[in-house]
């Protein structure tokens, strides 16, 4: 598959998947956890690479880790989750400088996933990326209900029989996921913005659950094809490119949302 | 339903908020558990829910014999309506999308009597967070039916809401009790309203001060001794009651 056309595949079904589960970050307000464990994966990527593993298949495990050892933590604590994520993620970040100075000079690949580069994805990438996308969408489409009312009204829910633990831990593990291998596109830094931006974009204008979520979707993979396309004819970084597209999509509806009281 | 309450105690530090409550509340009964502030009324309703585990092992919570963490486990007799849903205002979900998402409600003659019985039928196609006090309090209880509660609990039902929202409410918790034979308990500091409306009051403060029928109780002598002569505070007038 030419490269140009490895590159928007992957960037479409990531942008998409991200889009639609960025649902959940929105309504749960998950953004400090999915910017946490974007820059956890930066530790995951210096063990693979110290420990000689590709970086791309270990970052997802990794990250399932980083998830679930936040879930774990946030358990066991009477701190609020926000600061156990603060510290699991300080601690994991701090072990990773540490092992990124054994690497220094000996590997260019940890600017890659900073930053990201799409236009660099691997056919090894690109499996896992379909993989990931099948693994998912097929998650959410048997389960978005179920999340729906466990992010909106978890005691309801609970009175139901859900068990909400459950199911938080299940979305963490998802997004956790979702995330370590979106960062090959977006990087670490900017990777939370694909979760977070097109959600909170169709959010101002949406007048319904649905249009809520739809919007999200179109917003995401609109960011992506038009990122891509940003990137090959004008040589603009992708993953930035992507970002900006979908940060002017926010304020174009954050506009319409107060000033054209557009809602769809 | 009949509800057994035994040797509940709950302890948070060093703090005790209830201390070995025993009570009985009889099928189809309207219950009102009254109490000043921080007399442990929504820890207790808590605790009765399933949502909140007591201390020791003594403690018993049973509905019709069956213990409470049996029922929230398979049957799912339980419903509660929070004094303030927290819920993100901001999130676009109509109030049919709700009902339909969260209660797999269908469109069809049982879910169009449900909204109609509580004033929903219009409101059907707004998004939840423009809804006022009073509907989002109407909406959960339209939840609850939708999820064939057997027991309803609602923590403070009329607080946030107006005199004409308050007498909607409890004309539709009445019909609930009378109709559907639900079982329903309330916290309230509204006295009035509790006259008018329940048939069994308990009065908690940490322990079970006192317990019986609204007039008995809330007319009473004890009920001085109970808010500490400040029971003019939570009254507005006198019973008007037709079971009194």
């Amino acid at each position: 598959m030419p490269f140009a056309l490895k590159a928007l595949f992957v960037s479409a079904l990531i942008s998409v998947i991200c889009a639609w589960s960025g649902i959940f970050v929105t309504i749960k307000n998950m953004a400090f956890f999915s910017e946490s464990i974007s820059h956890s994966s930066l530790a995951g990527i210096a063990i693979a690479l110290w420990l000689g593993f590709d970086p791309s298949l270990f970052l997802v495990f990794f990250s399932a880790a980083a998830a679930a050892l936040i879930a774990l933590v946030a358990q066991s604590s009477i701190a609020s989750r926000d600061s156990v994520i603060g510290i699991v993620h300080a601690t994991i970040m701090s072990a990773g400088i540490i092992l990124l100075g054994f690497l220094r000079g000996g590997n260019t690949d940890i600017a890659r996933y900073l930053f990201g580069d799409v236009l660099a994805v691997t056919s090894t990438d690109l499996y896992i990326c379909s993989a990931l996308f099948v693994l998912a969408a097929a998650y959410l489409a048997k389960f978005s209900t179920t999340h729906t009312l466990t992010c909106l009204t978890p005691e309801l829910a609970r009175l139901n029989g859900i068990n909400v633990k459950k199911y938080d831990f299940m979305l963490m593990i998802l997004l956790a996921l979702i995330i370590s291998v979106s960062v090959k596109i977006a990087g670490a830094i900017l990777v939370t913005a694909l979760l977070v931006i097109p959600s909170n974009a169709a959010k101002n204008i949406s007048a319904s659950y649905n249009s809520f979520v739809i919007l999200s979707i179109v917003t995401g993979l609109t960011g992506a094809v038009a990122g891509v396309a940003a990137s090959i004819f004008l040589d603009f970084p992708t993953g930035p490119s992507i970002v900006l597209l979908n940060s002017i999509a926010y304020f174009a509806s954050l506009f319409a949302r107060n000033y054209l009281k557009i809602s769809i | 339903m009949e509800i057994n309450v035994s040797g509940v105690s709950c302890r948070i530090g060093e703090v005790e908020i209830l201390k070995d409550i025993n009570f009985r509340l009889e099928s189809g009964s309207f219950t009102a558990i009254v109490g000043p502030n921080g007399a442990g009324k929504s820890t207790l309703v808590k605790i009765m829910l399933g949502l909140l585990k007591p201390d020791g092992t003594a403690a018993k919570i049973l509905y019709d014999g069956v213990e409470v963490a049996e029922v929230n486990k398979n049957r799912h007799w339980l419903g509660y309506v929070p004094q303030n849903y927290a819920f993100d205002r901001s999130v676009p979900i109509t109030l049919d999308e709700f009902f339909k998402i969260t209660c797999r409600a269908e469109e069809g003659d049982k879910y169009n009597s449900v909204l109609e019985s509580l004033k929903l039928f219009k409101l059907k196609k707004h998004i939840m967070g423009g809804l006022s006090g009073g509907e989002i309090q109407r909406a959960l209880i339209a939840y609850n039916l939708f999820h064939d509660k057997r027991v309803l609990f609602l923590d403070e039902p009329t607080s946030a809401i107006d005199i004409e929202g308050e007498t909607l409410v409890y004309s539709i918790l009445n019909n609930l009790n009378k109709e559907r034979k639900i079982n329903i308990i309330i916290i309230s500091h509204d006295i009035d309203a509790v006259l008018k409306n329940v048939d069994t009051v308990v009065c908690l403060n940490k322990t079970i001060h006192c317990m019986g029928g609204a007039c008995e109780i809330l007319e009473g002598s004890m009920i001085q001794k109970f808010f500490e002569g400040h029971r003019g505070l939570y009254q507005h007038g006198g019973c008007h009651h037709g079971r009194c």
